[in-house]
């Protein structure tokens, strides 16, 4: 290093005149000089290394070991690895080991300030080779290192928080990313629906304690106490810091005197309250503390703490709002299916159900199907709502039960069409439906569609019929009416119903389209309806596997005589 | 394969001509209904479909809406049919034969 030699070769000349210049040099400097004598005592240090180090004189400065000046800090390296005096720079030197420029992060233990040093020493050399002394060179970079160490754990509880939808590993993630590295100790309260404070996370820096950490964790759940200051944190929203806790203090945190009697063996030295708040109101406490560190928390801590706490709640909010959701929708869509296919003599049945892929999962889709008879006969229902989402699944509910009552007066395709036609003017908004309906008999069907693809009819030797011509959409013209068919039909011949989305599933460069349908299908004939539909479903998600976009609602039936 | 929903609104023979291209679909459905609404008073609406790569239900339905509202207020609104795809959707579901649907632009503009 070119400074170190020049330095070197600088001090090796100097008369007393010019070590006098130099001191004076040395005092205007705003970084802190130390120079430590070849027994390792402290010699010299300038006006910033003085006060860096916490002494009124040079004088003051001398009549102090080193070693006990040392006992006055906790002194670790970047690493968070505690250093004695023998791993400080200057005394490695001194030693004659080779020292690159060396970061500490110290925490005075009176005052519980921290620091982080970046110590540069270099040898000051005598005539003849022999050494004089070491000076060290103190660059205070605090302002630096908490930064960065700030940013870090903000990017990194982006990253966490972003990570999962359980809510409790979330905040366990949390947990873990401030301790060691920000604080000795951090805990996470809930608040739930009866007003009972619940642990959801806690971990302290004393790892070898796993007893301890347990303790911690498994808290038993309190009711809400207002006197208190989790109760003061959650029902103001406001922080709370106790920068010197003292005893009266962890007994008023202390939630029974178990607890107590563990907080007074962690001996906190400082401790934060932050609310976990989302808009409106408070959902929890994070707690964070110091103890055997000795740091002292200050407003920097309680800010980056609130950071913290408000991105937890609201991962903690979307998480128990996505629970609720999932449910909701989960009881939609049994309502939306029916429970098990009906058996029905003389017929095999089977049926496909894909729900589109939502960004929030919630499987409801604008596609659905339903058998219903009345009297002995039975009909069958697949239909396709416009638009997703609950919205779309009341109107297929309303299609759907409409379809049950109209069977009751008429069970007939067309008309059945024809009142849920009516059925959908009368609904508000402007939802369109296609449909198929069909009316099963021992030989025959008699089908009718509303703008929905057409039913295909695979015979034995894999020839296919398309049926029926299709009525107006449901839900768009006044004066429409569907038309009939009546469709005989072979034992052993398969006759299968679609939604859209089959024929639409997107690939890699186009849909599937009815000519891949109808090849398929051929393929198919002489197989029994499940058969036929797993395949279909298989081949629909091999042909969307390279597409790389999300699914559409896929419905289908599957009926052989 | 997805390509991204697109209106184009330009004032040909008297008539606005929304161009649509891309896909309509649930997700682009919204906005052709704000393009259709900064044109609702216009007396000739024409909706070309003829660059338009896909539609689905949800964006036949913008289409029915749309005529419904023409027939309202009297507004003269004309559709020129689209590819395969939409041609049989609107087929299929009955818009062809009920709405003015046509396979040129200039036949709307000059016919009836």
């Amino acid at each position: 290093m070119p400074e170190r030699v020049h330095r070197s070769a600088l001090a090796a000349r100097l008369t007393r005149g010019d070590a006098a210049i130099f001191r004076e040099m040395f005092q205007l400097l705003g970084e802190a000089v130390t120079v430590r004598d070849p027994s390792g005592a402290l010699v010299y240090a300038n006006q910033a290394a003085l006060k860096h180090l916490g002494f009124a004189s040079i004088d003051e400065l001398q009549r102090s070991s080193s070693q006990a000046i040392m006992d006055d800090y906790l002194v670790e390296d970047e690493h968070g690895q505690p250093l004695t005096h023998d791993d400080i720079p200057s005394v490695r030197l001194l030693r004659g080991e080779r020292v690159e420029p060396t970061l500490m992060r110290t925490v005075n233990l009176t005052t519980g300030e921290v620091r982080w040093d970046l110590l540069k020493t270099s040898v000051l050399q005598a005539r003849r080779g022999r050494i004089r002394g070491v000076l060290t060179v103190i660059d205070d970079v605090t302002d630096v290192k908490t930064a960065e160490l700030r940013t870090r754990i903000l990017a990194e509880s982006g990253r966490i928080l972003a990570s999962s939808l359980d809510y409790r590993e979330t905040l366990r993630n949390i947990v873990a990313l401030a301790v060691p590295s920000l604080v000795d100790y951090c805990a996470v309260d809930l608040l739930d629906g009866s007003g009972d404070i619940e642990r959801v996370a806690a971990r302290h820096r004393d790892q070898a304690s796993a007893a301890l950490a347990e303790q911690l964790r498994s808290l038993p759940t309190t009711k809400l106490d207002r006197q208190r200051p989790i109760g003061q944190v959650i029902e103001s929203g406001t922080s709370q810091l106790f920068q010197n806790l003292t005893d009266a203090t962890l007994t008023e945190l202390a939630r029974d005197q178990d607890h107590l009697s563990r907080l007074r063996e962690l001996d906190p030295r400082s401790i934060v309250l932050v609310p976990l708040s989302v808009p409106r109101r408070t959902i929890g406490v994070m707690t964070l503390g110091t103890d055997r560190s000795g740091r002292r928390l200050d407003d920097a801590d309680v800010a980056l703490a609130e950071q913290l706490g408000r991105r937890a709640a609201v991962a903690v909010e979307n998480a128990r709002l996505h629970t609720k959701l999932s449910e909701v929708a989960e009881t939609l869509q049994k309502a939306l299916l029916p429970r098990a296919l009906p058996a029905i003599p003389g017929w095999e049945l089977a049926s496909l159900y894909r729900p589109a892929e939502t960004e929030l999962r919630i499987d409801v889709g604008g596609d659905f199907y339903e058998f219903f008879e009345n009297e002995g006969v039975w009909l069958a229902l697949i239909g396709d709502v416009t638009g997703k989402g609950v919205a779309a699944a009341s109107v297929t509910s309303l299609m759907r039960h409409g379809a049950r009552v109209a069977a009751r007066s008429e069970p007939a395709p067309a008309s059945i069409l024809s009142r849920l036609d009516e059925a959908l003017a009368e609904e508000s908004g402007r939802a369109l439906c296609t449909a198929l309906c069909l009316r099963l008999a021992d030989d025959h069907v008699v089908i009718s569609s509303a703008g929905h693809p057409p039913a295909i009819i695979v015979a034995e030797d894999g020839s296919l019929r398309q049926v029926p011509e299709a009525g107006p959409v449901l839900g768009a013209f006044d004066d429409a009416n569907w038309p009939e068919e009546t469709v005989s039909i072979q034992p052993g011949e398969l006759l299968v119903m679609y939604t859209d989305g089959v024929i639409e599933t997107v690939g890699e460069r186009e849909r599937f389209g009815t000519e891949r349908l109808r090849a398929l299908l051929s393929s198919q004939a002489g197989e029994d309806p499940k058969t036929v539909l797993e395949r279909l479903e298989a081949a629909l998600a091999e042909f969307a596997s390279g597409s790389g976009s999300g699914s559409d609602d896929v419905a289908a039936l599957a009926l052989r005589r | 394969m997805q390509s991204h929903f697109q209106v184009d609104k330009q004032t040909e023979g008297g008539a606005s001509v929304l161009t649509l291209s891309g896909e309509l679909d649930v997700a682009s459905a919204g906005s052709l209904e704000q393009a259709l609404s900064e044109v609702a008073n216009d007396k000739h609406l024409v909706i070309d479909l003829r660059q338009l790569e896909f539609i689905d239900s949800t964006g036949l339905s913008v289409l029915v809406a749309a005529n419904q509202r023409a027939l309202d207020s009297g507004q003269r609104l004309g559709i020129v049919n689209g590819g395969t795809q939409v041609q049989r959707l609107l087929t299929l579901t009955g818009l062809t034969e009920r709405l003015q649907v046509a396979d040129t632009l200039e036949q709307l503009l000059h016919g009836a």
